[in-house]
């Protein structure tokens, strides 16, 4: 299954973050590892597409009076979400093949 | 200590922007709780700027996620909305116009009769004129207003849905019957105009009605 780059960032940090993966933390997450600010909305949107997917599940919790009364959104892997990371990095690994480590360096 | 909300109003927009419970609520959730922990840690100004900012980036995608789940017959309702709400809001400017005149004596049996009449009444009572301008320009807001009102799942949407047909319609009718070109002012500013009067309508229903349903929630709690 082909990802796009941030529903792969979305997907890793929802591996990352485990219990703790919803919305607020992904987009921290993801925000701080590719250096920009996404907004909140498009983190979601990418998560709900996702779970479309069928790459995460999600359960709500308990509301909660700072988020006024709204319950958060926890997103858990699938066995598919896995493969599939799997797979992105497995295509990463190939595209970086034969580029030694000081190529690499001089390259980053 | 209790936690800093952010303004009402604003998740009453964003709430009325019609996309699905579960989404929606996750984004004003997390929009709510990042307002507060700035709020603790920058300030309530600083919280309310980031908030709102936020907010402004969250629309395109809580309305695309109404976009997503519409059924075809929920297009067409809201078509039959578009439809008859431009249909009642040219016969009302019209009709408005129209009953200034007759009551000035003059049988308005055709527009050319009623234009000719009422630069009579710009002219002679020109405060009259203001006021029946006045009143013909707000028409739109309360047909954004009602168009908001009866699209309880998506209220601003609708308004925005109406907006785009009536401004899109007249503009066609400028471009195909009126042979002369037409300054800007008549074929692109006066229909964006009309438009924004539309959704601001459909905004402040918005605003009105879901801020006073927000705020029965959360005294029932």
């Amino acid at each position: 299954m082909d990802l796009g780059p941030l529903e792969l960032a979305a997907l890793l940090a929802v591996a990352r973050l485990g219990d703790d993966a919803y919305g607020l933390a992904v987009r921290r997450d993801v925000s701080e590892r590719a250096g920009r600010d996404y907004s909140v909305g498009a983190i979601y949107t990418t998560l709900q597409r996702l779970e479309d997917k069928a790459l995460l599940t999600s359960r709500t919790s308990d509301p909660l009076p700072v988020r006024g009364g709204r319950s958060r959104r926890h997103f858990h892997l699938t066995a598919a979400g896995r493969r599939a990371i799997e797979t992105a990095r497995r295509r990463a690994d190939a595209q970086w093949g034969g580029i030694s480590p000081p190529i690499r360096s001089r390259l980053v | 200590m209790t936690a800093s909300r952010p303004s009402q109003r604003i998740e009453a927009l964003l709430a009325s922007l019609g996309a699905r419970a579960p989404y929606r609520d996750a984004v004003l959730g997390d929009l709510a709780e990042e307002h507060a922990r700035r709020a603790e840690s920058e300030g309530e100004r600083a919280a309310a700027r980031w908030y709102r900012r936020e907010a402004l980036r969250a629309a395109p995608h809580l309305l695309l996620d109404w976009a997503r789940q519409l059924t075809p017959r929920e297009v067409g309702r809201l078509a039959v909305v578009a439809i008859v709400s431009g249909a009642t809001l040219r016969l009302l400017q019209l009709g408005i116009v129209a009953a200034v005149v007759a009551s000035l004596g003059v049988v308005p049996d055709s527009l050319v009769v009623v234009n000719a009449a009422w630069r009579d009444v710009v002219q002679e009572m020109p405060v009259l004129a203001a006021m029946v301008v006045a009143l013909v320009q707000l028409v739109p807001v309360a047909v954004g207003f009602i168009a908001a009102w009866t699209n309880a799942r998506g209220r601003i949407p609708a308004a925005l849905l109406v907006a785009t047909a009536v401004a899109g319609s007249g503009m066609a009718l400028l471009w195909f019957f009126v042979p002369a070109p037409l300054p800007l002012s008549v074929s692109v500013v006066a229909p964006l105009w009309l438009a924004l009067r539309i959704v601001l309508g459909g905004v402040v229903c918005a605003a009105l009605v879901d801020r006073s349903d927000a705020t029965a929630i959360a005294i029932s709690r």
